[in-house]
C-alpha cells in the first residue's frame, strides 16, 4: 500500500536509502511536490493503485 | 517518451496504473514543455533533486514500477518498460481511486491509507454498496497479488507483499489463506534457494548503483553472470542477466 508521503528525504544514510529502492523492497516515504493533471492531492490518493513514477526532463 | 507514457496510461490506468512524471526542473518551463508535449499523466516536482537521489537515478529518463502493495516490482529506462512487468503491477490494483471516493467517506479512507482492511470493511458497510464492493475487491486482490507473485516465480516479492497483506487482513479470514502462502515458500527448499539468490541479487544490484571504475564492474558482472547461471529459467536469472546488462552498457 502506498504510504503517506512526506518525504523527509534527509538522504544521510544512502545505505538506509539504497535498500528502500530496490526491486523488491518496499517503496520510501516519498513526497511528491506540485502534483498537477490529476485529482489525486498526496501520494496517499494513490493507495491501492499500481504506480509508475518516471524521472524526466525536457532539455 | 511522452506518447508512450501516454498510450500506457490510457491503457493501465483504467485497470488501476496511475503514472506520476517527475522532474527537478522549474515550474514554468515544465507547464510549457506538458503543454507542448501533450502528456496527459500527472506530474510533480522534485526540488533540487531529493527523490531522484533517494532512487539513485543515474540518468534520465528513469521509471520506477510499484505495485498496489508499495513493492518496487521494476526500474530501470521506462522505453525498456515491458507490459507484462504492467501487467503483474495492475493485477489486484484498485479500479476506481481513493479520489472518486465520497468526500464524506473520510472513515473509509482513513482506514484504507492505514492499510486497515477490517476497518475498512466496517466503514465500507455504513457507507453504501459501491463502497463495499470496493473494498471487497482491495481485499480479494490481497490474496491475489501474492499468488501472482508465486505463480510469477517472485518469492521476494511474494513475502514482502504476503507479509503486509497478512497485517492488513488482521482479522479477516482471508489472513489465513495468506498466511498459509508464506508458509509454503518458507518450508520449500527450492523456494528457500530462490529467495535466497534474490537477495543476493539485490545486494548485488545495489552495489552496482554506485559501483566505480573498470575492475568493480568487471567483477559485479560475474558475479550476476553466475547466479544467473546457476538459477537457470527462474527469475533469478532473468534479473541478474538484466543487471549484468546494464552494467555492460555503462562499461
Amino acid at each position: 500500500m502506498l504510504r503517506r508521503i512526506a518525504l523527509p528525504l534527509v538522504l544521510g544514510c544512502l545505505g538506509t536509502v539504497a535498500r528502500a529502492q530496490t526491486v523488491g523492497s518496499q517503496l520510501p516515504e516519498l513526497a511528491l511536490e506540485g502534483l498537477s493533471q490529476s485529482e489525486a492531492t498526496s501520494v496517499e490518493d494513490f493507495t491501492g493503485r499500481a504506480l509508475l513514477i518516471e524521472f524526466f526532463a525536457h532539455w | 517518451m511522452v506518447p508512450h507514457m501516454n498510450e500506457l496510461d490510457a491503457k493501465f490506468g483504467p485497470r488501476g496504473l496511475s503514472i506520476v512524471g517527475v522532474t527537478s526542473e522549474s515550474k514554468q518551463d515544465t507547464e510549457k514543455w506538458i503543454r507542448a508535449k501533450g502528456a496527459k499523466y500527472a506530474y510533480a516536482y522534485d526540488k533540487g533533486g531529493a527523490l531522484s537521489g533517494a532512487f539513485g537515478v543515474r540518468g534520465i529518463p528513469h521509471a520506477v514500477l510499484v505495485d498496489p502493495s508499495g513493492t518496487i516490482l521494476w526500474r530501470g529506462h521506462p522505453g525498456q518498460l515491458d507490459e507484462s512487468e504492467l501487467e503483474a503491477a495492475v493485477s489486484g490494483a484498485l479500479q476506481k481511486p481513493l479520489w472518486a471516493l465520497a468526500k464524506d467517506q473520510v472513515d473509509l479512507r482513513r482506514s484504507l491509507v492505514a492499510d486497515d482492511l477490517a476497518a475498512a470493511s466496517k466503514a465500507a458497510e455504513k457507507a453504501g454498496a459501491d463502497s463495499a464492493e470496493l473494498v471487497r475487491a482491495w481485499i480479494a486482490a490481497r490474496v491475489v497479488a501474492v499468488k501472482a507473485a508465486i505463480d510469477r516465480g517472485d518469492y521476494r516479492a511474494a513475502m514482502a507483499v504476503g507479509e503486509r497483506a497478512e497485517k492488513a487482513l488482521a482479522g479477516l479470514p482471508e489472513a489465513g489463506e495468506v498466511e498459509e502462502l508464506l508458509a509454503k515458500i518458507k518450508k520449500d527448499p527450492k523456494t528457500k534457494e530462490i529467495l535466497r539468490a534474490q537477495q543476493a541479487v539485490e545486494a548485488l544490484e545495489l552495489e552496482a548503483l554506485t559501483a566505480q571504475g573498470k575492475k568493480k564492474t568487471k567483477e559485479l558482472i560475474e558475479k550476476l553472470e553466475k547466479q544467473a547461471a546457476d538459477h537457470p529459467g527462474t527469475i533469478v536469472a532473468e534479473r541478474a542477466q538484466r543487471a549484468a546488462a546494464e552494467l555492460k552498457r555503462r562499461k
